[in-house]
């Protein structure tokens, strides 16, 4: 977590979440202790600024529009009901709503079904970019423009090395083949990391409504 | 077509086409919802946006303009739209009339 205050009252934090629920909780923490939420990007970073401390209620819907009057329709509709976007990410397509939080709990969804759709969405969102991601890299492993056994051990006679001399030689070079052979094996295991991630929301999704 | 796929529909989205005879806006659909329900039925933003949505995709409810602002979108119950609600509205006829006889007399149900 990076801190820095400037003069304007301002102050940016990093965080990462895996709930919605926990990132609304967190938000909501905030504006007790006086900080609302200005700012967000993609990667984790939120914006503050200063004001009287004041229960507000937060809540994140995931959506991507495909014009802009689309978006402009669904926050006119929001704010109609009530909800301020204090935020929306540049990559990420969330976009943060807060109400002040007075009498009955408020929220953007009157129905369970709708709330899990937000999963489904962020899922679709997660998985559909991972491997769009990946497209260039398969055609590049298909078509055999990189040559494994060269990124592997080069030391010449490394397999006739006997004794210590073989463990000495092994270890040296082994940092460098990790680190040759991570064009491999970085992309596999991101692309591991975005399947991941894609599945765990999906369940999310078919699984219902999970509260922190 | 066969209709009977829009059927039978939930709640929330029988209000939202029962006031969608006339020409409104979603927070339009709202208040029309709540007040139709004597209040019980109050939908988020969150959630009727994505009905909005569904129905549209479904060809059930029209974009037919923009409010002044050319911020909100108005919609209203398109043709195929008008057909399906007055079969929901049938086919929940057809069960009360069925039931009435049967639950009525049971009189202490009733109180």
């Amino acid at each position: 977590m990076e801190m820095n205050v400037n003069m304007a009252a301002r102050m940016n934090m990093i965080r990462f979440f895996w709930h919605f629920e926990k990132e609304e909780a967190w938000l909501e923490k905030m504006a007790l202790e006086g900080w609302r939420l200005i700012g967000v990007s993609g990667w984790g970073s939120y914006t503050f600024e200063k004001m009287t401390p004041q229960p507000l209620t937060y809540k994140i819907d995931f959506r991507q529009f495909s014009d802009p009057k689309a978006k402009s329709d669904y926050l006119a509709l929001f704010e109609d009901s009530g909800w301020r976007c204090a935020a929306a990410n540049v990559g990420g397509y969330n976009y943060y709503f807060y109400t002040p939080s007075s009498g009955a709990p408020k929220d953007i969804f009157s129905d369970e079904d709708s709330e899990r759709q937000r999963h489904q969405r962020y899922a679709a969102y997660i998985g559909s970019s991972t491997l769009i991601a990946f497209l260039p890299l398969v055609t590049v492993f298909i078509s055999g423009l990189t040559n494994p056994p060269e990124m592997s051990y080069l030391t010449p006679g490394l397999w006739q090395m006997q004794g210590w001399e073989f463990v000495a030689h092994f270890l040296f070079e082994t940092p460098f083949v990790i680190m040759r052979t991570s064009v491999y094996w970085l992309p596999v295991l991101l692309l591991l990391a975005g399947l991941g991630t894609c599945l765990y929301y999906y369940r999310s999704y078919k699984n219902g409504r999970r509260r922190a | 077509m066969n209709l009977n796929k829009f059927l039978p529909m939930a709640e929330t989205t029988y209000y939202i086409m029962l006031s969608l005879r006339e020409p409104l806006h979603g927070y339009g659909i709202m208040q029309q919802v709540k007040q139709l329900s004597c209040g019980s039925v109050d939908i988020a933003p969150g959630t009727l946006y994505g009905a909005l949505d569904n129905l549209k995709k479904q060809g059930l409810i029209l974009l037919v303009a923009e409010d002044a602002e050319k911020r909100r979108k108005i919609y209203r119950l398109s043709d195929l739209g008008s057909q399906v609600l007055v079969m929901e509205y049938k086919r929940m006829q057809t069960l009360v009339s069925v039931s009435r006889p049967l639950l009525e007399g049971e009189s202490e149900t009733w109180k």
